[in-house]
């Protein structure tokens, strides 16, 4: 094909495909993240919001301080992109999901054992708190990739993988408020599992959502 | 005169860039401005991956269909040739078009007269002189053909493209360590394959002594 006749061939072929301007796109994408985020502080209250549970309130603002300072540092490496508009590479993406949640076991472990709170909780084992992970995790993670859906050219995967590690992230500050159990084998399971679960989810569903298809 | 025979855009390219902003922004007019700046660069890195012409058409149709289904999330003042590379990469991969290993044997010459390198050679009147230059070429793309995937990529970026060696690295997705060490150790197996081809001696005393731009990147590594 001459250069000329693809020119016009690719000129006519995008008149047709619709595409969203960046106005239009950070419209759609506020709309259904904040929804997303409403939707998953809804589901958090109904269950019984912020739950001291016999924990001085000290411990709380401690934990939930520390929490939020590595799931805020975890979300902002997920979240954002390079200068050049790519997504972080996987290790980046990996680290950003790995170190958070290891600081944050240690972090919730290490206060719970300071404030004698970490002894064996057998009849917690983390089944609601997995529950309730997955619950508000997943409904953050929709709404992000119904938000993307369609305008990832590069790297639908990784994107989807990053968003629900920082659903994950995410839901797991909101089960620290609720939960008041420092067992750890309690946290792997309620805590930690519910964000690989969901990384791997927002992977396998972000591949086929987010990508950009020819019409 | 075709629009896309004026001279291609770089990395960084301002008139690509800003074209790209306006697109990302609805101007539908910058479309056009953005295609001629930036088609050839696109071409050229899909044709070193596939040598089916009607691949090539239909990838760089494609790579420029994604680039307007995606044009919201173009992040303002970023360089949108590392985009379009990388969409075309990955579409090359998709469509399995690496096309190194499925040229045909009689390729050769086009793939030659394809080059500018050759092109340019081509213009110099002398018969001997061309035939050398062949040759040498000839050996060069051979050698290009042998080193692993990373190396290609690499020196692809950065000595064909001219892009600066942190952009190349964010976009191939690697550490700038790693992208110097593929440079280096891409071009020091090609500099050796076409020396070891012509002067097998001379090759093995040169390969023992790094140039000053390979002794810039070991620095930049170590």
């Amino acid at each position: 094909m001459e250069s000329l006749e693809r020119r016009n061939s690719v000129l006519a072929s995008i008149a047709e495909i619709p595409a969203p301007t960046r106005r239009e796109l950070m419209r759609r994408q506020a709309w259904l993240v904040v929804s997303g985020v409403l939707g998953a502080l809804t589901l958090f209250w109904v269950e019984g919001g912020l739950r001291a549970t016999g924990r001085p309130p000290s411990l709380v603002a401690w934990t939930s301080l520390g929490t939020s300072c590595f799931v805020g540092v975890g979300m902002w490496f997920l979240f954002t992109r390079t200068r050049s508009g790519h997504r972080r590479g996987w290790l980046v993406l990996g680290l950003a999901t790995i170190v958070p949640v290891v600081a944050f076991v240690l972090w919730r472990y290490g206060l719970g054992h300071l404030y004698e709170l970490a002894s064996p909780w057998p009849t917690r084992p983390g089944y609601r708190c997995f529950a309730l992970s997955v619950a508000t995790g997943g409904i953050l993670l929709g709404a992000l990739l119904l938000a993307w859906r369609r305008v990832d050219p590069m790297s639908p995967t990784a994107t989807g993988a990053a968003f629900g590690a920082g659903a994950g992230l995410g839901s797991a500050l909101l089960i620290d408020l609720w939960c008041p159990v420092s067992y750890l084998p309690h946290l792997l399971v309620g805590h930690v599992l519910p964000i690989a679960l969901l990384a791997a989810a927002g992977a396998a569903i972000g591949r086929r959502i987010l990508r950009t298809f020819r019409s | 005169m075709p629009p896309t025979s004026e001279r291609p855009a770089g990395p960084g390219d301002p008139v690509a860039n800003e074209a790209m902003d306006r697109y990302a922004d609805g101007d539908a007019s910058a479309f056009p401005i953005l295609y001629d700046a930036i088609a050839p660069r696109v071409e050229g890195l899909v044709r070193r991956r596939t040598r089916d012409a009607s691949r090539i058409d239909d990838i760089v149709q494609q790579t420029f269909e994604r680039i307007h289904r995606a044009r919201g999330t173009f992040i303002r003042g970023s360089d949108v040739l590392s985009w379009a590379f990388k969409i075309a990469r990955n579409l090359c991969l998709d469509l399995g078009a690496q096309g190194w290993r499925e040229r045909p044997a009689d390729g050769k010459d086009r793939e030659a007269e394809a080059d500018p390198i050759a092109q340019a050679v081509a213009e110099v009147a002398d018969a001997e002189r061309i035939a050398t230059a062949r040759e040498t070429l000839a050996r060069l793309v051979r050698a290009f053909r042998a080193l692993p995937e990373r190396q290609q990529l690499a020196l692809e970026l950065v000595r064909i493209e001219g892009f600066p060696m942190a952009a190349a690295a964010e976009n191939l997705g690697v550490t700038l360590p790693s992208l110097k060490m593929s440079v280096f150790r891409g071009a020091e197996a090609l500099r050796n394959a076409v020396l070891e081809d012509a002067n097998p001696r001379s090759a093995r005393e040169r390969a023992a002594q790094p140039t000053t731009v390979e002794k810039e990147h070991l620095r930049g590594i170590t």
